[in-house]
């Protein structure tokens, strides 16, 4: 009988103990590692695959909103038109606007525009440090020709970062 | 009257400039840009790129980790760096290989890290923070046991930096050299731990352990007492008190396997009450206890184990050892009853065990007995598809499943499941919008061939996510399977003891029962010869 006390000290020997893995487990793991990637690849593919569908290539208009970091001034609400047509109103969260303060860049739109002549207006509305309501806007006219276009709504601080500029800008991609 | 008329007009004018003051500051302030489709020279071709690549940084800053992924990849294929050790270049490599640690994928991290920190040109990061990342990486690494990427991580880290090394540095590579056996480069590492580092205490137990394990117990001892010792500066916390607990029981039992008996009751009754290691540290006391004669202390020590609910090892013991303290302590009545009880303590609990032993022969019992965490909105807005939400076993609650759960491959495994359900369930997503679109996508821009590559496509890895996760499954059922065998072996075990003792106890009563019918020695019995002379 006194041998029995071995056992409680057996278990606890097993619990302190690592108990390794066999050859099975780690095939798994590897497996599933290569799982991930195809996964990653598969996302980015679909993603991919639906910008073609929505639009073709030559058509395609993307719209980025990059954010000046050094500015003060809090943003709302951002709304976009092309030719007259409302085409973005976006309010945001504190979350985003954190994201878009440390050097994120919203897609903020992905849609076709035909060749020609167009005209796109960006309004942004927000709040100044001293709790004025503050608006701005921009307009770009642009000239489309037979490739994608992408643009870029970029918010910048003038003065004392207080107020903001938008500035409406082509990316030579 | 000319003057009334001059005072209206100056009246408008200064109406109509307050009003325009007024909206200056409210109304929005139109700009006109004429841009043509040129390039605008604001931007050339890599500042362009650079915002393109802040794009997955924006979903990595909104915790959309594998949209975020997702679009490094985009980025990849679609703007071919140029020169791969510009800035932008580099900093989209580091967020990649933060977004591989944090989907677990350690081996492609280490591949990104080294790319990194290997470039030229100067980076955004500061050294400190280089180092930290090889640090970091290497914790992870030996976390998930992948001990190949952890010593590499680490060797990067010693080849960065010249300066005195953290204590975490000198940790990991303890903890690496002991999985390796090299109890010297354990020593040397142990040794430039702070004296007052946690750290320490943890390293210098796993050393203690490993050497019970390899029978150096003398040294073991030295390395167990240290641990529980606390210098003057250092502070009480439940991380500390944790190491001191595991370490006077793993002394408790050393002295006892010595035959210390009453080193081993010290050292057990150092032990906290209501932690983990508490019901072994009464069975050993009670142990110690009854070496030493000292029954009701044993008594007492064993009794307070056959309060719990879970009939876990200990508790198991605890029932057979108080009737076995009883019979020596000539107390056969009760030592009799007590054995009653411990049998029919032993039989509710096998049947518990029977049964959910019962349920594990149907094909896909896991799946009934692993419930979902519950999972946070806030966590998991699109952490989804490569990393999902966690899984624990839910097995009845009398069922003991501490050393299961805690092992490292059982958690290994649960959290390798959790990845691949949430694959599955993003694969199935994707199957059934690509069918719903299916007649969308064939009339659309893209040819009916590329519709169905990608349904092959999502099918193919639907399948291989399958085959992986019902082998994940097998995994985890064998190791559930083997702990309630091995619980049940035990506890027949323990019962047949009982009813052993019972038998023989019976037997003594049953002798002492008989009546004496005659009394004589053998010297007054004739021999043969002198009843025949």
């Amino acid at each position: 009988m006194q041998y029995r006390f071995l056992m409680g000290y057996i278990v606890f020997i097993m619990v302190c103990t690592a108990y390794s893995s066999d050859a099975e487990a780690l095939t798994n793991s590897q497996q599933l590692s290569q799982l991930k990637h195809d996964m990653i690849q598969l996302n980015s593919d679909i993603m991919r695959t639906r910008m073609n569908l929505v639009t073709a290539k030559h058509q395609q208009l993307t719209v980025l909103l990059q954010l000046d970091r050094t500015q003060n001034f809090a943003l709302y609400n951002i709304k976009l038109r092309l030719n007259d047509n409302a085409i973005v109103d976006f309010d945001y969260s504190d979350r985003e606007i954190h994201a878009l303060k440390n050097g994120g860049v919203q897609r903020l739109y992905f849609g076709d525009i035909s060749p020609g002549r167009h005209q796109i207006t960006a309004f942004l509305t927000g709040t100044q440090s001293d709790g004025n309501i503050y608006k701005r806007g921009a307009t770009l006219k642009l000239i489309k020709a037979g490739r994608s276009k992408t643009l870029l709504v970029k918010i910048i601080a003038s003065g004392d970062g207080e107020n903001a500029q938008l500035l409406l800008a082509d990316l030579p991609l | 009257m000319i003057n009334l008329i001059l005072w209206l007009r100056i009246l408008k004018a200064r109406y109509l400039l307050v009003i325009s003051f007024l909206l200056l500051g409210i109304s929005a302030h139109a700009e006109t840009t004429l841009i043509s489709d040129a390039n605008s020279p604001a931007f050339d071709q890599n500042s362009a790129r650079a915002v393109v690549e802040k794009v997955a940084r924006y979903e990595y800053l909104l915790g959309n980790y594998f949209q975020s992924l997702s679009e490094v990849s985009l980025a990849e294929e679609q703007y071919v760096w140029a020169d791969d050790r510009a800035s932008n270049a580099q900093q989209l490599k580091l967020m990649q290989a933060k977004l591989y640690q944090y989907f677990d994928m350690e081996s492609d991290a280490y591949q990104l890290y080294r790319g990194y920190l290997a470039a030229d040109k100067t980076t955004e990061q500061t050294p400190t923070e280089h180092r930290n990342i090889w640090l970091k990486l290497a914790q992870q690494a030996y976390l998930h046991s992948d001990i190949t990427i952890a010593s590499k991580a680490l060797t990067q880290y010693q080849r960065s930096n010249k300066q005195e090394k953290p204590d975490q540095y000198y940790y990991l590579l303890g903890q690496i050299a002991l999985k390796n056996n090299a109890e010297k480069a354990a020593q040397q590492a142990l040794d430039e731990i702070s004296i007052n580092s946690p750290l320490r205490r943890y390293l210098m137990l796993n050393q203690a352990l490993s050497n019970v394990a390899n029978g150096k117990e003398e040294i073991a001892i030295r390395q167990l007492q240290q641990v529980t010792l606390l210098t003057a500066t250092e502070h009480i916390n439940d991380e500390v008190n944790a190491l001191i607990n595991k370490a006077y029981l793993s002394l408790g039992y050393l002295y006892l396997q010595r035959a210390s008996f009453e080193q081993a009751q010290t050292a057990f009754r150092a032990v906290s009450l209501a932690v983990p290691e508490t019901e072994s540290a009464l069975l050993g006391s009670g142990w110690a206890a009854l070496s030493l004669n000292e029954y009701n202390s044993a008594l007492a020590m064993f009794q307070q184990l056959t309060q719990a609910t879970k009939m876990t090892p200990y508790v198991q013991e605890a029932y057979i050892a108080i009737p076995y303290i009883l019979e020596q302590m000539n107390e056969s009545n009760k030592a009799h009853h007590a054995y009653l009880a411990a049998v029919q303590r032993f039989d509710d609990y096998l049947v518990v065990l029977s049964n959910a032993i019962a349920t594990t022969q149907h094909e896909d019992f896991i799946t009934t007995w692993l419930v979902a965490d519950p999972v946070l909105a806030a966590d998991f807005p699109t952490k989804q598809a490569i990393k999902g939400q966690g899984f624990s076993l839910a097995l009845p609650v009398e069922i003991n499943t501490y050393e299961l759960v805690a092992s490292h491959r059982f958690q290994k495994g649960l959290k390798e499941h959790r990845d691949v359900a949430a694959i599955i369930a993003q694969l199935q997503y994707w199957q059934s919008e690509f069918s719903i679109n299916h007649r969308a996508l064939s009339s659309a821009n893209s040819t009916p061939d590329t519709s169905n590559d990608y349904a092959q496509r999502i099918d193919s890895q639907l399948s291989k996510a399958s085959v992986l996760q019902q082998s994940l499954q097998n995994e985890l059922s064998q190791q559930v399977k083997q702990s309630l065998m091995m619980q049940l072996e035990n506890v027949q075990d323990y019962r047949q003891a009982a009813l052993i003792a019972i038998a023989k106890i019976n037997d003594q009563v049953f002798e002492q029962q008989q009546p004496v019918v005659a009394e004589f020695s053998l010297g007054d019995r004739p021999t043969v010869r002198e009843f025949n002379e």
